[in-house]
């Protein structure tokens, strides 16, 4: 036992201080951010400084008060050191509707945000930065940048930039041609014909570090806030902003501002960052160490005859992968090679599952086994194998991780599966839980959160290899889903738009209820059929086959779904497939590419037939990290035109998957995915339905497990 | 005892002497349980109530040496003030393994850190061979030394460090079976962004009996007391 106290107790067991270093200067780097949420030190204007790789900072930042207030909440993320992406919706109060907008009393708006790198900063050249400030959509806030910042010593900062847009408006020096004002399509598109055109200002600052808590900064700025003026949103009494700002820790920080000599505003940023967990590497109980066979011992045969000590292996190696959260799914051992079949349901670094087992081997199995090949069982289909060496095992349990990886033969699951005998508890086997779910819309521009809460009962039917029975019961408690108004007709069916019906009923729920079969049909194919009631909005049947060898970052999918819409109140009944704006196809199905680019980048392109009958593809691109944590954009085009699609144009959106062990530090399955979306709308909308082939299987293969093999050891 | 506890107040806080203090208060009548109330009274102030419970601690060394021939160390990490008894539960070749009841572990190889386990920021692995010859020996002189970290997305670092070895004073360290003239050697280790020093009590035959050494940013440096 080890006795822990916080009191923190001086104690100088030698009298010589070690101490760590602190790491290579930061290349002009900032937790801090600006009102637009993007990381620099000044206020309203840009600066050439980025956030440390993988920050992820919530900035909410408002000035004026009652009917003119302005809020800005941005979510910004550093996806390359060089490379920075913003999301932002801001409340804009007092303002005038442009001739033939709807009316409101709070513009809602969302827009995003590019910056890259050019230069980095060198001991005589300033850091230098382009960025598109709102570059798709409306463009409310667009303008474009080229900006430099020098540091000047550790405490001081200067910035020099010229803008276009928003940023050019104020006392411009020239002009690069004519700025449209149009939308492009229906808004939601990349307003390519704007960027570095129009009137050019020049804009600056500096940032000063008072301590190392407290900063001051005072800005130029050419953003004229035109519409704000002439509308009475804000009156415009100087260029020069100033500001402090206060760091309370590395993840909270609160600014105050004056804008242009009128407005008095506040700024707080929220910031983590994705390659900085709760503890580096995770903590965890240690596993049990390789326990070495004493010399000569592997020749003992003795045990093959002996039924009542086999058992005894099998059952204390049971035993011991239960205590570390793994389940001993089959087995086959023979004199002098044993294959465990394992379900792991704790480590989403799934080498550690895989060392683990390794380790318990050896301690339990009789000495002459001098093979483990051990699967694991996803849908209760093998995936992987990783065929070891005893003697390597023992050999390089305190070598490198990179020494057991290269000595590991990885194979796909379905050519080591023969010869295997399940335990007796695999099958039929029923797992369940019952917790809380919400489910939540945000920066809707009619209303900033929508959310419905309630209880949820799950429950997984394990009849036979392959064969799941699955269902799950909601029962909403509270919430204002419901009050999402339904868009106006469009030339399509309403597959989704129509979600608010959905959210209308007060009785318990079927989420689903589907039988599913999951097979091996052949090496590097995995397939999975699913009839039932598939998702909340429609049920019917869907088969998926996938294509992805054990050691390929390349895979792909096939899924083709026969649909029918579900009744309202998602109980049985099926509804009928006319809807005032058109008639819901039976038939819907894509073609799936995957692929892991490297560099931590993942991309994935989906072609096909949509839910309201419309072709297109949808393109994701993810920025991953090796321990789990992905953040990513899509964008689906079908032919549905923009005018037909309604707002936005076409469907994109932002998917955010935060895994668990990353905020607690301890090992577990457990993630939770975030989708961004545009507004639901019917153009580009696909089927819902569980247990796609590809997210299930991907980690348990080499190119997944190879990033993260120093987990085998822990 | 009074003289023992004089020692532990003045907090000088050298193990090796508030050992030599333990050993000199309870005379020949060496108890497990004496052992280790020196030891923690070298590394904690016992009489401060939010301390780590000494008594405790004491009675699990106890325990321990009673219950197993194997080795069986006190495990100090001021850091987060957490104490503790680690008894030897597995030997492959010239690593050691030690664990404790709550699953963290320690692996020593000839008495120096190469890895730990459901500590935080564990070491996963070092090479550390060409410090441990200079380390056995006495000797002075500069050696290279590996230590692997799990970085924040759980990839594999390598910390390539280069290492002093120098002697530097020379005593005697009585405890329990242990009873030896020493060699405290420094090992000063630098690397691109982390230095440290650790220390070893290391007896005539080359074995480190007691040291100090570099774990982690988290848990900053780790001391290690071998009872047997």
């Amino acid at each position: 036992m080890i006795v822990r106290n916080k009191a923190i107790m001086g104690t100088a067991v030698t009298l010589i201080i070690g101490l760590p270093v602190l790491g290579v200067a930061e290349n002009l780097t900032t937790s801090q951010t600006n009102v637009y949420g993007n990381p620099g030190g000044l206020i309203d204007m840009p600066t050439a400084e980025m956030a440390p790789e993988g920050q992820l900072s919530t900035t909410v930042s408002a000035y004026g008060s009652g009917n003119n207030l302005t809020t800005r909440t941005t979510l910004t993320f550093q996806m390359l050191p060089r490379v920075s992406a913003s999301f932002r919706y801001s409340g804009i109060a007092g303002l005038t509707p442009a001739a033939g907008r709807p009316a409101f009393t709070t513009l809602y708006d969302r827009s995003f945000d590019l910056r890259y790198r050019l230069l980095d900063e060198t001991n005589w050249r300033p850091s230098v930065v382009v960025g598109l400030q709102d570059f798709i959509g409306t463009g409310l806030y667009s303008g474009e940048y080229i900006v430099a910042t020098k540091s000047l010593g550790p405490r001081v900062r200067i910035t020099g930039g010229i803008g276009w847009g928003r940023l050019g408006s104020y006392s411009s020096f020239a002009n690069t041609g004519n700025r449209p004002r149009a939308f492009l399509g229906e808004g939601g598109i990349p307003t390519y014909d704007r960027w570095f055109r129009g009137d050019v200002a020049a804009f600056g600052g500096v940032d000063f570090q008072l301590t190392d808590k407290l900063s001051f900064a005072a800005e130029y700025s050419s953003d004229a806030y035109d519409r704000e003026v002439s509308d009475g949103v804000l009156t415009r009494k100087s260029p020069w902003n100033f500001g402090l700002t206060y760091k309370f820790s590395d993840s909270f920080q609160a600014s105050a501002y004056s804008l242009h000599g009128d407005e008095i505003g506040v700024t707080a940023t929220l910031s983590l960052n994705v390659r900085k967990p709760a503890v580096k590497g995770g903590i965890e109980s240690a596993p049990l160490p390789v326990a070495p066979r004493a010399p000569g011992s592997a020749a003992d045969l003795g045990w093959t005859t002996d039924q009542v000590q086999q058992a005894k292996s099998i059952n204390s190696l049971d035993g011991l992968l239960e205590r570390d959260g793994i389940k001993l799914h089959g087995l086959q051992v023979g004199p002098k090679n044993a294959h465990v079949q394992i379900r792991n349901t704790r480590y989403d670094m799934r080498p550690q599952a895989v060392g683990r087992t390794a380790r318990a081997m050896t301690r339990v199995l009789p000495a002459s086994v001098e093979t483990f090949t051990i699967t694991q069982i996803i849908k209760g289909q093998p995936t992987s194998s990783v065929t070891l060496s005893r003697t390597d095992v023992e050999r390089l349990e305190h070598s490198a991780a990179s020494e057991i990886l290269a000595a590991s033969v990885i194979q796909d699951g379905a050519v080591t599966d023969r010869g295997i005998t399940l335990m007796p508890d695999t099958f039929p086997r029923f797992e369940y839980n019952i917790g809380p779910y919400l489910r939540f819309s945000v920066f809707d521009p009619e209303n900033p959160l929508r959310y419905a809460a309630g209880i949820r009962a799950k429950g997984e039917y394990h009849i036979a290899p392959g064969w799941i029975a699955s269902g799950s019961i909601s029962q909403k408690v509270i919430g204002n889903l419901d009050d999402v108004s339904l868009p106006g007709p469009s030339g399509q069916p309403r597959v989704r738009s129509n979600v608010a019906f959905y959210n209308q009923t007060e009785e318990p729920t079927i989420d689903y209820l589907t039988l599913a079969k999951y097979g091996r049909p052949a090496k590097s194919v995995y397939s999975r059929v699913t009839v039932g009631y598939l998702e909340r909005m429609y049920a019917g049947a869907s088969a998926e086959v996938l294509w992805k060898p054990v050691d390929s970052r390349l895979a792909l999918g096939a899924e083709v779904n026969y649909v029918l819409p579900r009744d309202f109140d998602q109980k049985f009944d099926i509804r009928t497939r006319a809807t005032s704006t058109g008639v819901i196809p039976e038939w819907n199905g894509h073609l799936s590419a995957y692929y892991d680019v490297g560099y931590g980048f993942h991309a994935q392109l989906d072609a096909g037939r949509y839910l309201a009958g419309d072709w297109g593809a949808t393109l994701s691109i993810d920025r991953v990290f090796a321990n789990g944590w992905s953040i990513g954009a899509y964008a689906t085009k079908t032919n549905v035109s923009s005018a037909t699609f309604g707002e936005g144009s076409f469907d994109k959106g932002i998917k955010i998957e935060i895994p668990f062990s990353w905020g607690t530090g301890k090992p577990t399955l457990q993630k939770s995915t975030t989708v961004l979306q545009s507004l639901t709308r019917d153009g580009g909308a696909r089927l819902d339905v569980n247990g796609r082939l590809y997210d299930e299987i991907k980690d348990t293969h080499r190119p997944e497990m190879a990033k993260t093999w120093g987990k085998f050891w822990r | 005892m009074r003289k023992q506890r004089i020692l532990q107040k003045s907090a000088l806080g050298l193990i090796c002497l508030s050992i030599a203090a333990c050993s000199s208060g309870t005379g020949n009548d060496v108890t497990a349980v004496g052992i280790a109330k020196g030891i923690v009274g070298g590394l904690f102030d016992g009489n401060k109530p939010s301390g780590p419970d000494v008594n405790a601690v004491s009675q699990q060394a106890a325990k321990a040496l009673a219950s197993t021939s194997g080795q069986v160390i006190v495990v100090a990490i001021p850091q987060s003030d957490a104490l503790s008894v680690m008894q030897e539960i597995e030997r492959n070749g010239p690593y050691v393994t030690f664990g404790t009841a709550t699953r963290q572990s320690i692996t020593l190889k000839n008495g120096i850190m190469t890895s730990s386990r459901g500590l935080g920021e564990d070491l996963m692995s070092s090479e550390t061979n060409a410090v441990q010859g200079l380390i056995a020996k006495r000797a002075t002189g500069s050696a290279p030394r590996i230590n692997r970290f799990l970085d924040g997305e759980n990839l594999t670092v390598s910390q390539q460090l280069f290492c002093n070895v120098n002697p530097r004073s020379q005593g005697r360290l009585t405890m329990g079976v242990i009873d030896t003239p020493v060699t405290k050697v420094t090992e000063s280790c630098l690397s691109d962004d982390l230095v440290f020093t650790n220390t070893y009590q290391v007896t005539p035959g080359g074995r480190v009996v007691q040291s100090r050494q570099w774990h982690s940013p988290l848990n900053d440096y780790i001391a290690i007391q071998s009872l047997r």
